[in-house]
């Protein structure tokens, strides 16, 4: 416990390790619960029309998969299982469900990490104008594109990008993450980009790179018009502060106020919310990955509610808690960093 | 480097990777000899002994090789092809002869313990297709011939042996990996990333969600394929039909007839009318709904419904349902002999079942469409003219997942479902005679019509096909008075390719990769 005082940043971590645990406790106390509220039996879903009505077939599939024990003991081995990194066993494919989202999470984590780079350079580059033109004509244009980033459904979006940019004018590459004729790299991180360069296979990664710029743009232009709001309210806010009029009085270069004082005064509320974007775009990019055919989260948590994969579904709602609990984490951390007031303090 | 130079040459240099991919972007489909297969999962397995769904079949036709086959789009079309076959004359045991020379991928020779093996364990690890072969032995009789044998006669063997699910596998190199004959199997694994069969086509790489490729097995024993290459991937349809147009998928499965409209030159359309059917169920179990179970008001729904309204619905190749049995069936009715739309003598059965404008619970999965066709949209349209003849059916729309369950226990007033025999076979729709599977589910036990009943008995004892086909018209003609199933449609298989391919759409609504020409 000294120890603890003596670091106010490890108890600081140390306590919210131990919150988010809890948390994960209640996420899969919740996500259990209502999987198995639903009104079905998921070997009707799993067992086709005949086999569905064997009754040797379904006893034998209800023992395969632990069915047959009353819900609190299914509960507690889940438990038992997942503490050891066992998430269980897909009722579609009997493939184990930690393997099934490692393919997958990169896939969406990729995907997601481009548009989130793409969205906080454009979208804090974008406001920080718009905040200083305020009620300018460049004001007026931003405010418009923010808005029409927030108000286009994505998946409309994500078709007519697909239609024009790779079918019409054959701009950009089509479906999946790679072309058919291409194999992927030797795994090691299932981030095609980083395993190509590890692989230096700049042919895979020239083409990966290019299958990545269309769904990224899409999901880019939603994240950008949120960013550029919040971004633009934030700038707005620090620029008739004291040390801001302060930092232009002594002389310093218009960017250097920029960089160092307004975007570092405004920076708190723009991770908050590039952070639980971010966190959105993991978790919620289902139709964009329908779209292009990108077998991410998305879809595999689609598939797991229509199908009724129970442990699916639980592995998708842990990996979404833990993907959100991080991101938070983090943030806190780096509100620390930004802002000295907000630090933790033995 | 100049730091000022550093963003442009990085610029300069993205640029030139992505212009260096840019040509592979469209050259996926149209490279030499490979095929790209845009499809939507709907993948568990590539095990062949547990696989049952259509997207397996669609891959493991090119790695697995089946006794029998498929040459064309009926079900009568069987031709052999690993073996010869022989069915006694009371359709009990089927006798296969092996053909010589066959081997697997590795080039082992095929034997018929394989073939023993496999279907040993097709029965023993009860996977989904097992019930396939239920109540049949497998034995071996020589190095040359096997035989099945069941102790109730199953003129359907012949195809169901035509399933991929029924691949040979080669015995020893699923049991060095696992492979058993009891529910303790644990081959499935290595089997969803390796090829232990004997097609023109082994497993190259796989990933169950998202993308399959076949490469052609070098040491293939029979005629080479056309292509080397085939490449089957996770889309969805909308994009299935930007991908084809654009030339970077060769062929796709999923679209609707409305997405099949003004297709340009380079693309074809290859349709058949499918084996699945819509109808509409009404359960005739008192106890569940006095009204539905009223012979009059069934006369008034099966009378009163508009077909060619639904079938204006489905599209142009769509198909009215004559009987129960699939016009690609042997033993299904004429077309002239389906129902015919009657509202005077509907309105007259309504009024005679006393029935007085109740709330009529009509169930639909509401997510799900059957080759492009929407059920809520067709349940609407039932809805809609039902109100027009006096009766008030109250649409209870749920999720699949939700709306199975109470289905298959049989607890449903009424619905609209679908419905795809597990083989293009007759026997097949013995499922919907009273007692059976399909009719438990709409409260109709033994005893419920003597007439099907005798008919049943009659057609699996008789030996002789013809006679059963017609048998069966009779028993169709009898369902069509008093069965609680009312058929609707057959919707159509769409097949669209580059013209550059040729297929046949087999009976069970699939293709047969193995079987493809390049024009």
């Amino acid at each position: 416990m000294r120890f603890l005082r003596k670091y106010p940043l490890v108890m600081f971590l140390t306590r919210r390790v131990g919150i988010a645990a809890l948390l994960l406790l209640g996420v899969t106390i919740v996500t259990f619960t209502l999987t198995n509220l639903v009104p079905s039996d998921p070997v009707n879903q799993a067992l086709g029309d005949k086999a569905s009505g064997d009754p040797a077939i379904v006893a034998q599939y209800r023992a395969d998969h632990g069915l047959d024990q009353p819900i609190v003991v299914q509960y507690v081995t889940y438990l038992q299982n997942l503490v050891q990194g066992d998430l269980g066993v897909s009722l579609q494919t009997s493939q184990p469900i930690a393997q099934e989202l490692g393919d997958v999470l990169p896939a969406t984590m990729e995907l997601a990490g481009v548009a989130i780079i793409f969205s906080l350079i454009l979208g804090v580059g974008l406001g920080t104008l718009a905040a200083y033109r305020r009620g300018k004509f460049t004001d007026q244009v931003l405010r418009v594109v923010s808005l029409f980033g927030l108000s286009v459904p994505t998946f409309w979006l994500a078709l007519l990008a697909y239609y024009f940019l790779f079918y019409q004018w054959g701009i950009l590459p089509g479906s999946g993450r790679l072309d058919p004729t291409l194999m992927p790299p030797p795994r090691v991180t299932g981030l095609y980009l980083v395993d190509s360069l590890l692989a230096g296979d700049i042919e895979t990664f020239g083409n990966a790179l290019s299958h990545l710029i269309l769904p990224a743009a899409v999901l880019t232009l939603y994240t950008v018009g949120l960013l550029v709001r919040f971004a633009r309210s934030a700038v707005l806010e620090v620029l008739n502060q004291d040390y801001v009029r302060a930092a232009r009085a002594k002389g310093l270069r218009s960017t250097s106020v920029v960089i160092r004082y307004v975007l570092r005064g405004a920076m708190v509320p723009i991770i908050t919310v590039v952070g639980l974007a971010f966190g959105g775009l993991l978790s919620g990019t289902v139709l964009v990955e329908s779209v292009f055919a990108w077998n991410g989260l998305g879809q595999y948590a689609f598939n797991a509610a229509s199908n009724l994969n129970l442990p699916a579904i639980m592995g998708v709602g842990l990996v979404v808690g833990v993907i959100y609990i991080t991101i938070n984490l983090i943030v806190d951390v780096a509100y620390g960093f930004i802002d000295p007031r907000v630090r933790v303090t033995s | 480097m100049k730091r000022s130079l550093i963003p442009i040459a990085a610029a300069a240099a993205l640029a030139l990777v992505l212009s260096g991919c840019a040509g592979g972007s469209n050259g996926g489909a149209n490279a030499s000899k490979q095929l790209v297969i845009d499809t939507s999962f709907d993948l568990t397995t590539l095990d062949p002994s547990r696989m049952y769904e259509p997207t397996g079949m669609l891959i493991l036709r090119g790695v697995y090789e089946t006794p029998l086959r498929f040459s064309g789009s009926n079900a009568d079309s069987i031709e052999p092809y690993l073996t010869d076959y022989e069915m006694n004359a009371d359709n009990t045991v089927l006798t296969l002869t092996l053909r010589d020379g066959v081997a697997f991928g590795d080039g082992t020779p095929m034997t018929t313990d394989d073939i023993v093996f496999s279907y040993n364990r097709l029965i023993g690890i009860k996977g989904n297709p097992s019930v396939a072969l239920d109540g049949i032995t497998v034995a071996k009789v020589s190095d040359t011939q096997v035989t099945l044998t069941s102790e109730t006669p199953k003129p359907q063997m012949p195809v169901i042996l035509t399933n991929p699910s029924m691949g040979i596998v080669s015995a020893a190199e699923v049991e060095k990996n696992g492979g058993s004959l009891t529910p303790d199997d644990k081959a499935e694994s290595y089997l969803n990333t390796n090829s232990v069969g004997s097609g023109p086509y082994t497993i190259e790489k796989s990933d169950l969600k998202s993308q399959v490729s076949l490469v052609r097995n070098e040491k293939y024993w029979g005629e080479a394929p056309a292509y080397d290459r085939i490449v089957f991937r996770n889309v969805q349809a909308p994009t299935q039909l930007i991908n084809v147009k654009a030339g970077t998928a060769n062929i796709v499965t999923d679209l609707s007839f409305d997405q099949t409209k003004d297709l340009p030159k380079n693309v074809t359309l290859t349709t058949e009318p499918s084996n699945q059917m819509l109808y509409v169920l009404l359960n005739q179990d008192p106890a569940i709904s006095t009204i539905t179970s009223n012979p009059k008001f069934l006369e008034a729904v099966r009378y009163g419904i508009d077909y060619d309204a639904i079938l204006r619905l489905a599209g142009p190749d769509a198909v009215r349902v004559a009987g129960l049995i699939a016009p690609t069936i042997p033993g299904a009715l004429p077309a002239d002999e389906a129902v015919k739309t009657d509202v005077a003598k509907a309105k007259a059965a309504l009024q005679e079942s006393g029935y007085n404008g109740e709330a009529v619970k009509f169930s639909v999965a509401n997510d799900k469409s059957v080759r492009g066709i929407s059920l809520l949209t067709v349940s609407e349209a039932i809805q809609a003219q039902m109100k027009e003849l006096g009766i008030n059916f109250q649409l209870d729309p749920s999720p699949i997942t939700t709306a199975l369950d109470p289905y298959r226990d049989g607890k449903q007033t009424s619905a609209l479902w679908y419905v795809q025999p597990d083989y293009p076979h007759n026997f097949e729709y013995f499922s919907y005679f009273p007692g059976n599977q399909m009719a438990k589910r709409a409260g109709w036990p033994k005893g419920s019509d003597a007439q099907l009943e005798a008919l049943e008995t009659q057609i699996t004892n008789e030996p002789s096909e013809d006679k059963r086909n017609e048998l069966f018209q009779e028993a169709q003609r009898r369902f069509n008075e008093v069965g609680p199933f009312v058929g609707l449609l057959h919707p159509a298989t769409n097949i669209v390719h580059s013209s550059s391919v040729d297929l046949t759409i087999l009976p069970t609504g699939d293709f047969d990769i193995t079987a493809l020409v390049k024009k």
